[in-house]
């Protein structure tokens, strides 16, 4: 804990020193900039990665946008950007560095391009280079029920309660979680698709948990009215998706649950 | 048919009232004369004459003002399709799990399978009522996405707290527009804690030719109401048991010549009988006809007889409130308030995509004072219309219409589009600076507790660069930017849906008074 505020003064002391010397950016460039997408290659839906590495010299330190990135054929989902704390040295010049990111899921299959940009850096503006991405639509042999999910899927279901009475509810949950496309995957139950039981469909809500990387949690919610009693099988349910790594299609199951329903509720006092 | 004897029962107090009070004084009248005559003359003074002759025309004009329904008229229909609103009762008693999962679930559900039944020829409207009743949708022959809609309605849609089920009719009724068959279905548990009865939403229903429809789901057995991880309790901490109230759904139904249907345990109907009820006034095939009995209203023998009563007592001199009392009848005989409505409706059975005779029909209406039929039509007319300025004509109406109402943001808003359409309109310039003053000066709504996250968005460089649209103003987007834009924000068509449902009417104040 000690070492924290000692190391903050060196680093004023060191910024002090080179705007002293006049060392800290070249006097032509007050920013640099550099655009990466990765990979440069990648299957419609897939996740990649857009990063803007932004070097602005010691003392700039207004950096707005002038021309705002844009992301044309893609689903943009942003990112947090990084700073790094420390001044860096290239070139021997002194910057300060920091990133700007978006996962960015191609729309279409093609030679997708990602215009440029522009920055104000202090009084000078900064051009920001456009970049290319090489997108192959995914190949054949998908299962029937694919819905285009790219990236590996978690599912877990939850059944609350898993013991209810004839005439009463029961609330099953399903939720996927990865890094994927998974706003593209439809409801993994129908509302006829289990055998002796009415299903109640609820909107489905997809949230993004941006932080270094991007996890997309869809969660689904039905209401499960049996029509009989006895015990109701819920079976597994399954989500194809491509794995791009091993370019080949993958299933993500779900635990089966069991549905046990007794007896008759009598109403309206049914406890 | 039960339905209400009278076509404008709100007349009867006023009517009873002055025929009463014209009784009052012309007793008084003729006591008077008869005791200036016995002081003038004694006992031999004549016996004033009996005036009873006007009073008898006003006891005639008085029942034609009130358009008494006797005997039936046959009348035939060629339509295609049918114009249907689906209200759903939105209350907490609609939480209820008699019908698991809940009485609102099954009447969803109910929804999107009778949706699947109409035909190609039926449009269709959604409105939803709690504490107040409110339209959702206009007619819309696009079922599909009306069904999407469907599973969007919740208890919370509408914002306040209750079961006023004439607010909802009169919502769902200002969809109504063409002069097509009209079905209003119901879809409610029929409970209702203030008990306000179903006379007054049936007579509403009745005057404007609506069937209503009931579909009632629950049980008589009854169950408690959810409220959170409890049961909802009354004032005295007694856990609220809500019945299906099937009698009351029954009466609205009969009152409008309509049918009721009881859901089952299960919530389920018979959909079958409810879409063949619903298309009970619908040719079957083009060029062929339906034809039904209806209520006959008689105004004019009545308006005749006050006529000629007063035709017979004038004939020895035509005092001046007899001759008022004579233009009276002579108005109400030369076919009563509606009659342009009707000639103009009938047009538009032939004609509906007719803008002008919608934009007569919107005129018609808001003389008549129905508000809120009047801007049905003028929407309609802005709609259908080709010609700009008479879609602009149309909007300036519904902008005034809007503001008879107190509405000022579809005041502004039908101004606004008046003006694109016409950007010299001097007095929709005038009326929308007006508007837009008055929306300056009311408080603003609080803002959302919980604003929609929006990951998608296109933030900015945070915590550094900061962004130019952040500090600087907004510029516009470009076509690519729009685009991208549009796609980036979640379709979220429950939003749209419980911006509608929160619109308390203003003349609403929060009740004490049971609300599920």
């Amino acid at each position: 804990m000690v070492a924290a505020p000692a190391a903050r003064f060196a680093l004023v002391l060191v910024l002090a020193l080179e705007a002293a010397l006049g060392v800290a950016g070249d006097a032509g460039a007050q920013c640099r900039t550099q655009t990466r997408v990765e990979p440069a290659r990648a299957f419609v839906g897939q996740r990649v990665f857009w990063t803007l590495e932004i070097l602005r010299a010691v003392g700039v330190e207004n950096v707005e946008w002038l021309e705002a990135p844009r992301f044309p054929s893609f689903r943009a989902a942003w990112l947090p950007g990084r700073v790094d704390p420390h001044p860096i040295t290239r070139d021997g010049v002194v910057w300060r560095r920091s990133e700007e990111r978006r996962a960015l899921f191609a729309a279409r299959p093609g030679e997708l391009h990602v215009p440029g940009a522009k920055l104000r850096c202090g009084a000078e503006s900064a051009e920001v280079s456009g970049a290319t991405l090489e997108v192959t639509p995914l190949p054949d042999g998908a299962p029937q029920d694919f819905a285009g999910v790219v990236g590996p899927v978690r599912v877990v279901t939850r059944l609350e309660p898993d013991r209810i009475r004839l005439g009463e509810s029961a609330r099953f949950w399903v939720v996927l979680r990865g890094p994927g496309n998974l706003w593209a995957v439809p409801s993994p139950l129908a509302e006829d698709g289990l055998d002796g039981v009415d299903v109640f469909a609820e909107r489905p809500a997809t949230e993004l948990d941006a932080g270094d990387d991007l996890v997309v949690r869809r969660t689904f919610r039905y209401q499960l009215v049996p029509r009989r009693e006895g015990a109701l099988a819920l079976p597994p349910l399954r989500i194809p998706w491509y794995d791009p790594g091993a370019a080949a299609y993958r299933i993500a199951t779900g635990p089966a649950r069991t549905l046990t329903v007794g007896g008759t509720a009598t109403l309206p006092f049914d406890d | 048919m039960t339905g209400p004897m009278l076509e404008y029962p709100q007349w009867l107090v006023t009517v009873a009232m002055v025929v009463g009070g014209a009784a009052l004084l012309l007793l008084a009248a003729r006591f008077g004369a008869r005791r200036r005559g016995a002081r003038l003359l004694g006992p031999r003074a004549p016996r004033p004459r009996a005036d009873l002759l006007p009073w008898l025309a006003l006891v005639a004009l008085g029942v034609a003002l009130v358009g008494p329904r006797i005997g039936t008229r046959v009348e035939r229909s060629s339509a295609l399709g049918a114009d249907v609103v689906l209200l759903f009762d939105t209350s907490r008693s609609m939480t209820a799990g008699d019908n698991p999962p809940s009485r609102l679930h099954r009447a969803r559900r109910a929804a999107g399978e009778l949706l699947a039944r109409l035909g190609a020829g039926d449009r269709v409207a959604l409105a939803a009522y709690s504490g107040h009743g409110v339209l959702l949708t206009p007619l819309s022959s696009d079922l599909r996405a009306l069904a999407e809609l469907v599973p969007l309605l919740d208890d919370s849609l509408v914002g306040t707290e209750g079961s006023d089920l004439a607010s909802g009719v009169q919502a769902a009724l200002g969809a109504f527009a063409a002069e097509r068959p009209r079905v209003l279905v119901v879809l409610s548990d029929g409970e209702d804690p203030l008990r306000r009865g179903v006379a007054a939403p049936a007579t509403e229903a009745a005057r404007v030719a609506t069937r209503v429809v009931t579909l009632g789901f629950g049980s008589e057995d009854g169950s408690r109401i959810p409220d959170g991880d409890a049961w909802l309790r009354d004032r005295r901490q007694r856990e609220v048991v809500s019945q299906r109230d099937a009698e009351a759904l029954a009466r609205l139904a009969e009152m409008t010549d309509g049918a009721f249907f009881a859901a089952d345990r299960w919530g389920e109907l018979d959909l079958d009988a409810v879409s063949a009820s619903i298309h009970r006034d619908v040719a079957p095939t083009a060029g062929e006809s339906v034809e039904r009995s209806v209520a006959a209203v008689r105004v004019a023998p009545f308006a005749a007889l006050a006529f000629a009563l007063l035709a017979l007592d004038t004939l020895g001199g035509l005092s001046r409130w007899r001759g008022l009392a004579l233009g009276a009848s002579a108005l109400v005989m030369l076919g009563s308030v509606s009659s342009e409505e009707r000639a103009i409706e009938a047009h538009l059975q032939a004609r509906p995509d007719d803008a002008r005779a919608l934009l007569h029909l919107g005129i018609a209406r808001a003389e008549r004072g129905s508000h809120a039929e009047a801007r049905r039509a003028f929407e309609a007319a802005a709609l259908r219309a080709r010609d700009p300025d008479l879609a602009a004509t149309a909007l300036y109406d519904l902008g005034v219409t809007a503001l008879e109402e107190r509405d000022l943001e579809c005041a502004r808003d039908a101004f606004f589009d008046a003006l694109a359409l016409r950007p010299r309109d001097r007095r929709a310039v005038y009326n929308l600076e007006w508007t837009l003053a008055a929306l300056a000066t009311r408080t603003p709504p609080p803002p959302s507790a919980r604003p929609r996250p929006d990951p998608d968005a296109e933030r900015q460089l945070q915590p550094e660069p900061q962004p130019a649209e952040a500090a600087g103003d907004p510029r516009p987007l470009t076509p690519e930017e729009a685009r991208r834009w549009l796609e980036s924000v979640e379709d979220d068509a429950r939003r749209g849906l419980r911006s509608m449902g929160q619109r308390v009417p203003s003349s609403l104040r929060p009740s004490r008074e049971p609300g599920w």
